[in-house]
């Protein structure tokens, strides 16, 4: 029984594509989340040795392959996937660590201006508006998107690798006019 | 002063993201502690590269220069030997590479923070997911909400039904020609018009008179296809093999 509905969410996880949500599969499947997480686990246990593997992504589960055949898969797409730009990665390195942060405060700390990566980094949605700051002018606030969740591989914000402490200490408003 | 003109004809501009990332490079370089940072060394070599800059006829942003002037003044400050009540006054503390100093090690941690993303970029762009299936793109040209349940089949199925108890026509029993006693188009509006005195939803059946004939029942099938090809009505079947009901779409219930 429980291993038809295992089958079940692996027949989900393929046709969905993206990360499929818990709370969604176990509604789909009528099983308490818990199970779903149990029979996802065992999922992840049966895909070890193939080429494809199922992974925790955005709080939920996602089926993708597995990055040691990518020479492969991209001899089949014909292309090589961009990457970020140095700048682009240290804008979202800070947005992603101080979320949610204005672009003048980016540009404090970067000491350059940000206008053109911000824009970039919203045009592929790694970040997105999440409102606005209650100070003179009510500059826009940026935070990090699902799909930066999808691009990095990461299950949740928690999931981002710690940072040493001392950056908070040192803040200070200032930006360069 | 040194010979710093080599080194940076190596260094492609492009590698600096703006002015604490020359500095830290420079810091870097003299294997120098940021805590402890020589202002003067790092001020004259910093002033170097933007000099080279200049000669090379690259448009030095603003943002250097800017730069240069702060290093320019927490240079001479340092020269100056505080007097014990100036340094009790000054707002920003009595190490003014202090500020500097704070920003250059909060962006430090940025751009090691960034290494670390890019590495993480690195494992996963070799990953590959299926792009999420449009679902519309599976259903059927006929939206199902205008056919909810019910398809052609079941449509032709209701058809063959109501042909069934067809009366038959003049023309087959007497093999003569009739002349069209009504067209699809007239036929159209006479759905909509059963459709609105019932309410806008009607079953697929009640469209038709007691004993219609044949003609009247092709007729009618083909105005109601032509209505839900036009999205002006929908068919609905409650359950499998249900009764069929004609229902109009709402923009055209109050029409």
């Amino acid at each position: 029984m429980l291993e038809d509905r295992k089958n079940a969410l692996e027949a989900l996880l393929f046709v969905a594509g993206g990360p499929l949500d818990v709370r969604q599969a176990a509604t789909l499947l009528e099983l308490p989340p818990d199970t779903v997480e149990e029979l996802a686990q065992r999922l992840m246990d049966d895909y070890a040795a193939g080429g494809l593997q199922i992974v925790p992504v955005a709080g939920g589960y996602q089926m993708c392959t597995r990055g040691e055949f990518s020479g492969y898969v991209e001899r089949l797409l014909a292309h090589e996937r961009g990457r970020l730009s140095r700048a682009a990665m240290e804008t979202m390195a800070i947005i992603a660590y101080k979320q949610p942060i204005t672009r003048a405060e980016i540009e404090a700390i970067r000491g350059v201006n940000c206008d053109g990566v911000v824009e970039r980094l919203c045009l592929h949605r790694l970040i997105e508006s999440v409102g606005r700051k209650d100070t003179v002018g009510r500059p826009m606030l940026y935070g990090t998107t699902e799909e930066f969740l999808r691009y990095f591989g990461f299950n949740g914000l928690s999931d981002l690798p710690p940072m040493p402490e001392g950056a908070e200490e040192n803040e200070e408003e200032k930006s360069d006019e | 002063m040194n010979n710093l003109t080599e080194d940076v004809c190596i260094i492609r501009l492009e590698d600096f993201e703006g002015p604490l990332d020359l500095l830290l490079h420079l810091i870097n370089r003299s294997e120098m502690d940021i805590a402890n940072l020589q202002v003067a060394k790092i001020t004259a070599q910093y002033l170097d590269f933007i000099r080279l800059m200049e000669e090379l006829n690259i448009n030095v942003a603003a943002e250097f220069l800017v730069m240069a002037a702060e290093l320019l003044r927490i240079k001479s400050k340092m020269l100056l030997p505080p007097d014990e009540e100036e340094l009790q006054a000054m707002s920003d503390g009595p190490d003014p590479r202090q500020e500097l100093v704070a920003r250059l090690m909060e962006y430090k941690l940025y751009k090691e923070a960034a290494q670390t993303m890019s590495e993480r970029e690195s494992e996963w762009r070799g990953v590959f997911v299926r792009h999420p299936v449009e679902l519309d793109e599976l259903r059927p040209a006929v939206s199902a909400s205008l056919v909810d349940g019910v398809s052609v089949f079941d449509l032709l199925e209701a058809f063959s039904r109501v042909l069934e108890s067809a009366a038959p026509d003049e023309a087959e029993d007497e093999r003569k020609i009739v002349r069209d006693e009504e067209t699809v188009e007239q036929r159209v509006s006479m759905v909509l018009g059963k459709l609105r005195r019932s309410d806008g939803r009607i079953s697929f059946r009640r469209l038709f008179s007691d004993r219609p004939t044949r003609r009247e029942i092709v007729v009618t099938l083909l105005a109601v296809l032509e209505l839900i090809k036009k999205r002006r009505i929908r068919a609905v079947q409650e359950k499998c093999f249900g009764e069929i009901e004609i229902a109009l779409c709402e923009e055209y219930a109050n029409a």
